[in-house]
């Protein structure tokens, strides 16, 4: 009964103390928004990179397939939505559990800021990483 | 606002496990995509040879075996996000719980595809 307590407890405290600690309109509608996006493009991420015939016969991955896969603006495109997409989906997402734990809720503008920053750079080093794709190198 | 999401985790019923499993697969999905991110993109910037072995390690077939885990993660997060978003245009609300099932069971026919479609590269 201990080990089931414990799990309960930890389940309370992964919800949080809140049932949904209020995280704004625009927060919330974007996270519908971006969930749908994300749901997309990351079926087609992980379907081509893991699904495809050539996937699951054994070919790897190499700096050569990706170049060719990069080359086309469509998959160009899809890596920068889904990358945009999914890091604010994940940041919002991180920002609305934080804030339902009692997390930065006294200081919600820095947690925001933070975070915001987060996204801005990580979605910069995304960026940066495909520069090889088409210097070659 | 309500308090009672840690008040009487005991008394959890399907709902409520469904909403802990969700935030659960969403930190775990986040903190993989960063992990994601610094793997793959620091083997892109470190040049050519870097980059290719890098993902012939990814095609160990233990790396393969975790994949299918976070594959798991993601589709429980989709799929009952999905059911969130019913929820939300009012579609759904009475008949959460065999939604959720429902939900669930293309999700087992989901990975049953999946690991299948993997098996040859784990079995070596």
């Amino acid at each position: 009964m201990a080990v089931a307590e414990r799990l309960s407890g930890m389940a309370g405290r992964i919800a949080g103390r809140q049932a949904v600690a209020g995280t704004g309109a625009v927060s919330w509608l974007m996270q519908r928004v971006t969930a749908v996006l994300v749901a997309v493009f990351i079926g087609v991420h992980i379907w081509v990179l893991h699904f495809t015939p050539e996937a699951t016969s054994g070919s790897p991955v190499t700096f050569e397939s990706v170049r060719q896969r990069m080359a086309s603006p469509w998959y160009l495109t899809l890596d920068f939505l889904l990358l945009a997409s999914l890091l604010y989906h994940a940041l919002n997402g991180v920002r609305a559990v934080l804030l339902d734990w009692g997390v930065g809720a006294r200081s919600e503008k820095m947690l925001t800021g933070i975070l915001f920053a987060i996204g801005v750079l990580s979605f910069g080093y995304g960026a940066y990483a495909l520069i090889p794709f088409f210097s070659g190198k | 606002m309500k308090n009672f999401a840690s008040a009487y985790p005991a008394k959890y019923k399907v709902g409520m496990w469904a909403f802990v499993l969700h935030r659960l697969t969403g930190i775990g999905v986040a903190l993989y995509l960063v992990a994601h991110m610094i793997v793959i993109s620091t083997a892109a910037v470190s040049g050519t040879l870097s980059f290719d072995g890098v993902m012939e390690t990814l095609r160990r077939p233990w790396v393969i075996a975790l994949e299918l885990v976070l594959i798991a993660a993601v589709l429980y997060h989709l799929l009952n996000g999905f059911r969130l978003l019913l929820f939300d245009v009012g579609v759904g609300i009475r008949s959460q719980k065999p939604l959720f099932w429902g939900l669930m069971a293309a999700g087992a026919l989901t990975m049953a595809f999946a690991t299948a479609a993997l098996w040859p590269l784990m079995a070596g």
